[in-house]
């Protein structure tokens, strides 16, 4: 399986295109706003994933549970340990992306992937707004498209180069530089069978946020 | 020209199984997904061998109305999750069978497969609401045993409980093209006086595909 490693700010990752390091991302004003909220008024409070609601794309290679991928011919299949223990197919059939009003918004979005060399490369659009971009709340719409490129540089590791391109939030495509590394049959306290992911349910355990967050709602468990 | 009438269901009668054969029947998959049934309360053939400890819990359950844990969005678990109205993939890999749930809150179980003589589980697996799954072939059947299973699931919309000695053997078997034939057999002694088996039908949707359904967006605020 693949060891993901956690990522609050994507803000220490991100450069652009000619590989210089942002500041920050290139927010538009209300997307710097937005965040500014997020992060620095509510202290994160209010991260969709905190509800166990999935952590979406690319935030799925910053959320730390292992993951594994299987390879099909038409398809690869991602599947999590964590991050409300989903799964997410990415299209390997030569079909081409939707014309994101075609498709129902959803969390994970609508992918499909194809080999530059030895890079994998997964598109993706037809995002729901529901989802933060990074635990310190980086924002994205509807219009999200998403671009990652895997490149596998040694047995270990996987580099992942995620573009986050949504025009209505950020002026224009920024990149982050990230990976997962190679955990093979571990054992442990967190992966009791060598090579396989375990089952984590975070809506069984979701009794805190209620506390820490300052606007009372229905929580899922109690 | 009507003494010719009868050509016609003669055809129709020759041609009915071509129409619904499959080539391979251990092939799950095809161009579409598995629409499954619901069945909120299963009534296997002779009824529920409750014990009275079991009987006790699914009428307190029913009386109280106690809270499905499905409703806060928890896994349904095993078999459950074969007979909730949501629809399926099996994505089949040498060693390995992947049933990816378009509900159940978007989850996925991982089977690896073997032989029947190579049944194995961890020796004390840490209780999970899917269980700890190992399948093989008997002929054109997947078998699946489950076992390693938490107690916070119910078995149906009605409330029938397991405990964690809970052992399911699930048996999928594609009749044709457009229908698979699922039985589980439940055996938990702390509930039930003998196993129990639950049938279902599930039917193909060509050309379909698995959509998202995020229970927790629901109860999230």
């Amino acid at each position: 399986m693949w060891n993901v490693p956690y990522i609050v700010n994507l803000q220490v990752n991100a450069h652009d295109e000619k590989g210089c390091q942002y500041i920050y991302p290139p927010f538009k004003p209300a997307a710097k706003a937005l965040w500014e909220q997020r992060e620095l008024k509510d202290l994160e409070k209010d991260d969709p994933e905190g509800f166990c609601l999935p952590p979406g794309v690319p935030r799925m290679f910053f959320t730390p549970y292992p993951l594994q991928v299987y390879q099909m011919p038409d398809r690869l299949l991602f599947v999590y340990e964590g991050g409300a223990h989903v799964w997410r197919v990415v299209w390997m059939d030569g079909r081409k992306l939707p014309n994101p009003d075609d498709v129902n918004p959803t969390y994970l979005g609508y992918s499909v992937a194809h080999w530059e060399g030895d890079t994998l490369v997964i598109e993706s659009n037809g995002f729901n707004d529901r989802t933060w971009l990074d635990a310190s709340g980086h924002p994205h719409g509807e219009q999200l498209k998403v671009t990652e490129r895997l490149t596998r540089t040694d047995f270990n590791n996987v580099k992942i180069e995620s573009t986050i391109d949504d025009p209505e939030f950020y002026t224009k495509p920024w990149t982050v530089v990230t990976g997962i590394t190679w955990a093979p049959n571990r054992t442990g306290p967190f992966t009791m069978r060598g090579g396989e992911i375990l089952e984590y349910i975070c809506q069984e355990n979701n009794r805190d946020l209620i506390h820490i967050n300052a606007v009372p709602h229905t929580n899922t468990v109690r | 020209m009507g003494g010719k009438l009868w050509l016609i269901p003669a055809a129709v009668v020759f041609l009915l199984p071509a129409i619904g054969q499959v080539t391979d029947k251990r092939d799950l998959g095809g161009p579409g997904v598995w629409s499954l049934p619901s069945i909120p309360e299963p009534s296997p053939a002779g009824g529920v061998p409750f014990n009275p400890k079991g009987k006790q819990v699914w009428e307190e359950r029913r009386l109280t109305k106690a809270a499905d844990p499905e409703k806060q969005c928890l896994p349904s678990g095993v078999p459950r999750i074969m007979y909730e109205p949501y629809s399926v993939e099996f994505l089949q890999l040498p060693n390995r069978v992947v049933i990816v749930y378009e509900g159940g809150t978007h989850i996925f179980r991982s089977i690896p497969i073997g032989t029947k003589a190579g049944l194995k589980h961890p020796v004390d697996p840490n209780p999970t609401y899917m269980g700890d799954s190992y399948g093989w072939w008997d002929g054109d059947s997947l078998m699946v045993d489950v076992v390693g299973f938490n107690d916070r699931t119910w078995l149906d919309a009605s409330g029938r409980p397991h405990g964690e000695k809970l052992h399911v053997v699930e048996k999928f078997t594609r009749l044709n093209s457009s229908k698979l034939e699922y039985t589980a057999m439940i055996d938990d002694p702390e509930y039930y006086t003998k196993p129990w088996t639950v049938t279902m039908t599930a039917t193909y949707r060509p050309n379909d595909r698995l959509k998202e359904v995020i229970c927790q967006e629901q109860t999230a605020k």
